[in-house]
């Protein structure tokens, strides 16, 4: 063989893997979500507090990057970390798209969908949205644990959006009436956290 | 050069550490083995008991080394005992009267053979047998024999087993790599699939006869006593145990999953077994005579002494459930009750991979002393379980116990906070828990209503995490690539009647039968193999032992 210096490359290796793995998973929603190993097996059963049960076979998502010889001779390591960065995008999409359309599946299936119908976001739209699902609150009452994902266009308007629907004392009192229901639901949903009978 | 490292380590052994092996040489030729000695009095020089093919009982006496006339004077009369005493055993004749074999992994000086052949006249002309020998070349032959086409021959095979032989014997057992090892020596791997460029296994194409199986079975048990090698220089007895408790549970699987009959398996299972339990008993031996506990590197010890102790107050307890179930004459049992006193303070909770440990304790503590000491042993599980790795919000510091799929060493690591890793590559342990819903049922069981109530709120703070390999066999498997992981979030709210029915529902289903009827294995494999304690594992060991 021709001279080698495979200790050198396996750490080159181990940061281009380390930056893969911070670029698909160290940002974006991805980033947020709750996630543990699942070391064997297919898939999972997940048997809900209500005792409904769902079944999730695991899906395998890869991205390919293909590179002549030609080109992996002169690649210098800005290119290289650039390709790098490019699968890790491409893993962290596909990685997304799927979380989306796993949660687009199970919120059908319970009702839990409001579509906008090609309405433009506003304040109905957001109220309408937060009356399908349960919100937390810590034990001092404040909300706890809530992130709202939007796609990019409305995130720009947000800001603005909310300094708008702040200033409106009608949107004010409708939003705390939501708030309160929820805080109840809470209240009710903690309360059941009991062993009866 | 396979050839090479069988002699290498026959050279290396005592006659403890090559008897496994020479009972599979047995086992292989036909013989019967009725009794393995534990290396205590009463052999009446006889460390194993057979028959032979011929239906001939049949006396051996091992030892080790050479043998010049010094030494043989030093064990003439255990060699007379051996001879001239009837072999005392359950429905073995007396007449004809046994064969008697000395075995050494050494070889004779002259002056020996002479006195041997001096003693051989005496004996048959008073009617006794003469004495027969087994030496080293003997040895060495059988077990090459034995082995046959089922040596390693793939140089990965080969390799992987050379890192095994040449591992750090002072380390915890490379569960995950010895299981490999296992695997690739046993016909476990899809068996319809013929692999590529695999001379070894071209025969698995086909479904292997049970004649063939049973050859390879005692073959790859003989492989894992040169592949303990490293742990047996070290007197490391709890990797030994591991060792042999992991080989018994791919036996296992293999019987399984072919559905062998007992003459394929059982015997080398019982002997991989009794190799389990003498480590065992040696470990036990040593903990208890041992001064201040403390092993290795002593300045840093003291981070990982009370893990040390939790595992040995675990085996402990799987030590007498198993003198117990088997009936044999347990010395250490005062010994061994003065060390849980006087270390109960000393337990730690590491992570999910102690916690076959801690429950076996308490099903020791509880038959020994009472329900109450062992119910706050696991109620004391519990909570720290429900309080570490209950749902942490973004800005709350992740604390989660980890689970049981890591190595011991491992998880003490993450416990003291010394595999720190990025972000975006942590393992999550938040949130979900292998054992919870086990110590749930067997709380519920003993009725702890009011501890189950108190704690409900926290219980539902944490999933519960449950793996069902499938087919059944392969949850003997270290890792199995089909099944589903239960995920199972508690109920809110929880009727304790429904609690309590689920306790007590008895349901093995999901079990090998094979392991359902050994209980006193159950209770040692699960140390081993924490990810496997489940609901239901432990209703079945609890079944049991009790």
């Amino acid at each position: 063989m021709l001279p080698d210096f495979p200790k050198l490359k396996s750490k080159l290796r181990a940061i281009l893997n380390q930056r893969m793995k911070q670029t698909a998973y160290g940002g974006g929603i991805v980033s947020r979500v709750r996630r543990f190993s699942v070391h064997e097996g297919q898939g999972f059963i997940m048997q809900r507090a209500d005792r409904s049960v769902g079944k999730t076979e695991f899906r395998e998502r890869s991205v390919e990057q293909r590179l002549t010889k030609d080109e992996l001779i002169s690649l210098s390591p800005k290119d290289l970390i650039e390709k790098v960065d490019k699968m890790a995008a491409e893993m962290a999409r596909q990685t997304t798209k799927d979380l989306f359309e796993e949660m687009h599946k199970v919120t059908s299936e319970t009702g839990n969908v409001v579509d906008g119908k090609s309405r433009p976001f506003s304040f109905n739209l957001f109220l309408e949205g937060l009356r399908k699902v349960d919100v937390d609150f810590d034990n001092l009452g404040n909300l706890s644990g809530m992130t709202i994902v939007v796609p990019p266009e409305i995130g720009k308007r947000i800001p603005e959006l909310l300094e708008h629907w702040k200033s409106d004392e009608e949107y004010k009192r409708r939003f705390d009436e939501v708030m309160a229901i929820k805080r109840e639901e809470w209240r009710v949903r903690e309360g059941r956290r009991k062993l009866v009978n | 050069m396979f050839e090479r490292v069988v002699e290498n380590w026959l050279t290396k052994v005592n006659e403890r550490q090559y008897q496994f092996a020479f009972g599979q040489v047995l086992l292989s030729k036909g013989y019967r083995i009725l009794h393995m000695s534990s290396h205590g009095p009463q052999e009446q020089g006889k460390d194993i008991i057979s028959i032979d093919p011929t239906g001939r009982p049949i006396g051996f006496q091992l030892k080790t080394g050479n043998l010049d006339l010094g030494a043989f004077r030093k064990i003439r009369d255990e060699i007379v005992e051996l001879v001239e005493l009837p072999i005392e055993f359950p429905g073995v004749p007396k007449n004809p009267h046994h064969r008697a074999v000395l075995v050494t992994n050494g070889r004779l000086a002259d002056t020996v053979r002479s006195a041997i052949s001096g003693h051989n006249q005496k004996w048959l002309a008073r009617g006794f047998v003469e004495l027969e020998l087994v030496l080293f070349d003997d040895l060495l032959k059988d077990l090459i024999e034995l082995h046959g086409r089922f040596l390693p021959t793939q140089l990965h095979d080969v390799e992987e087993f050379l890192r095994l032989y040449t591992f750090n014997g002072r380390s915890p057992l490379p569960r995950k790599q010895f299981s490999e090892f296992i695997v690739n020596n046993l016909p476990l791997k899809d068996s319809l699939k013929s692999r590529k460029g695999s001379s070894r296994h071209r025969k698995e194409a086909v479904v292997p006869s049970a004649k063939e199986l049973g050859r390879n079975i005692s073959s790859t048990a003989v492989l894992v006593s040169y592949a303990l090698n490293a742990f047996t220089s070290s007197n490391n007895q709890w990797a030994l145990f591991e060792g042999w408790i992991m080989f018994c549970a791919h036996l296992l699987a293999v019987a399984e999953k072919f559905d062998l009959p007992d003459v394929c398996w059982k015997e080398t299972f019982d002997i991989a077994f009794l190799a389990a339990k003498s480590a065992l008993k040696a470990l036990t031996h040593e903990a208890v005579t041992h001064e201040h506990l403390i092993e290795g590197d002593a300045l840093v010890d003291s981070q990982v002494r009370k893990a040390r102790i939790t595992i040995l107050v675990g085996l402990m307890a799987v030590h007498q459930f198993i003198s117990r179930i088997t009936g044999e004459s347990n010395e250490l049992t005062p010994h061994i009750h003065r060390f849980l006193k006087e270390h109960r303070a000393d337990l730690w909770f590491w992570g999910e991979t102690a916690v076959p440990y801690l429950v076996l304790l308490g099903l020791y503590i509880e038959r020994m002393e009472g329900s109450v000491q062992a119910e706050s042993l696991w109620g004391s599980l519990l909570r720290a379980i429900c309080l570490r790795n209950r749902y942490k919000k973004e800005s709350e510091k992740s604390e989660g116990l980890s689970d049981p799929y890591l190595e011991v060493e491992d998880s003490i690591a993450h416990f003291h906070g010394l595999d720190e890793k990025p972000e975006w590559e942590r393992p999550e342990y938040d949130g979900h828990s292998y054992c919870l819903r086990a110590l749930v049922l067997m709380l519920a069981r003993r009725l702890r209503r009011q501890f189950l109530s108190s704690s409900w709120h926290e219980i539902t703070g944490v999933d519960c995490s449950e793996m069902f390999p499938a087919p059944a066999w392969t949850m003997l498997l270290w890792r199995s690539k089909s099944g589903y992981l239960k995920i199972t979030v508690p109920q809110r709210p929880q009727s304790w009647a429904a609690l309590l029915a689920e306790s007590q529902t008895d349901d093995s289903s999901q079990i090998p039968a094979r392991l359902v009827s050994r209980p006193e294995f159950m209770a040692a494999w699960i140390t081993v193999y924490a990810h496997r304690l489940r609901g239901d594992v432990i209703q079945v060991m609890e079944k049991g032992l009790c």
